[in-house]
């Protein structure tokens, strides 16, 4: 008997789906998972001066107050997710570490820090036509003016909650629950498949 | 599709959200004292309002934080919503 944990990315099952849609440079639409990322939901009060200073120090940025993201110069940014919760997402650090970090730095104060990573996968979204693939079931206004480059929102598509960011102007990134992510990947193909032809 | 205004996260579709039912229902303190009636009357009796009715709110695709809202169940106009404890409305029973 094997002992040995492989660790699958949500989207194995449909990966021939997949491959009209993963390409470097889209013409129109493309999506790539990135799987394995790290994820830790922080909570805590953010009027306590303690609070915001030891984990702005610990992760070195700066914790949005309002529906944006910030980044860390470390591959680490923080997602607002509620006025008392955050997500923070690392590429450098594994889940665990960061937890551990956190928590002891926040030994003494008010907080919660968990590690979701397991929880989550995260679809990059690119191309000039992302804006009406995801139009068609995400009832948010996706206009430059009010949807600028580093805001986040969660909303749903169709069916499946999820977290969306603005990366760059044809970037946008999905952070969707691992349950829902077949489902989720599925309705941008189908919603993509007019743009694909 | 109506458009909520949710209290941290702005003007979002009708379909974000989910009901939660009247609002400002207290739970009693002395559960124990009090008659079934009563119990009962904390617990099913409702108003029914006919205009202006509070009521809360989940934002739930959202940031998944409960607020009270103000509609009228005439229009479906809402008229204000706000965090839960911002009222300070003094109405804190169920039924009338």
């Amino acid at each position: 008997m094997s002992n040995q944990l492989i660790q699958e990315a949500p989207l194995v099952g449909i990966e021939s789906k997949l491959a009209r849609v993963f390409v470097k440079a889209p013409t129109s639409f493309g999506l790539v998972e990135r799987s394995f990322m790290t994820h830790v939901t922080l909570r805590g009060d953010p009027r306590s001066k303690t609070f915001v200073d030891v984990v702005e120090r610990t992760l070195q940025l700066t914790l949005p107050a309002g529906q944006a993201m910030t980044h860390s110069p470390h591959g680490c940014s923080a997602v607002w997710m509620g006025p008392d919760e955050w997500l923070i997402e690392s590429t450098e650090e594994t889940g665990p570490e960061l937890e551990t970090a956190l928590r002891n730095a926040l030994a003494g104060e008010h907080h919660a820090v968990v590690d979701v990573s397991s929880g989550f996968t995260v679809f990059e979204l690119t191309g000039p036509k992302v804006r009406d693939v995801l139009a068609k079931g995400c009832p948010l206004d996706l206009h430059p003016r009010v949807f600028p480059v580093g805001h986040s929102v969660q909303s749903h598509y169709f069916k499946a909650g999820i977290t969306l960011l603005r990366i760059d102007e044809e970037c946008y990134r999905l952070v969707v629950r691992r349950s829902f992510a077949e489902y989720c990947c599925l309705m941008l193909l189908d919603a993509a498949d007019e743009f694909l032809r | 599709m109506l458009q909520i205004t949710c209290p941290w996260c702005g003007l979002r579709a009708e379909s974000e959200f989910s009901y939660g039912g009247e609002a400002d229902i207290a739970r009693p303190s002395d559960s124990e004292a009090l008659s079934d009636e009563a119990w009962g009357d904390y617990l099913f009796m409702r108003k029914n309002t006919k205009g202006v009715h509070k009521e809360q709110w989940l934002h739930a695709s959202g940031c998944r934080r409960w607020f009270n809202a103000e509609r009228d169940t005439v229009t479906y106009q809402f008229i204000r919503t706000y965090p839960v404890g911002a009222s300070g409305s003094g109405d804190t029973h169920g039924a009338d």
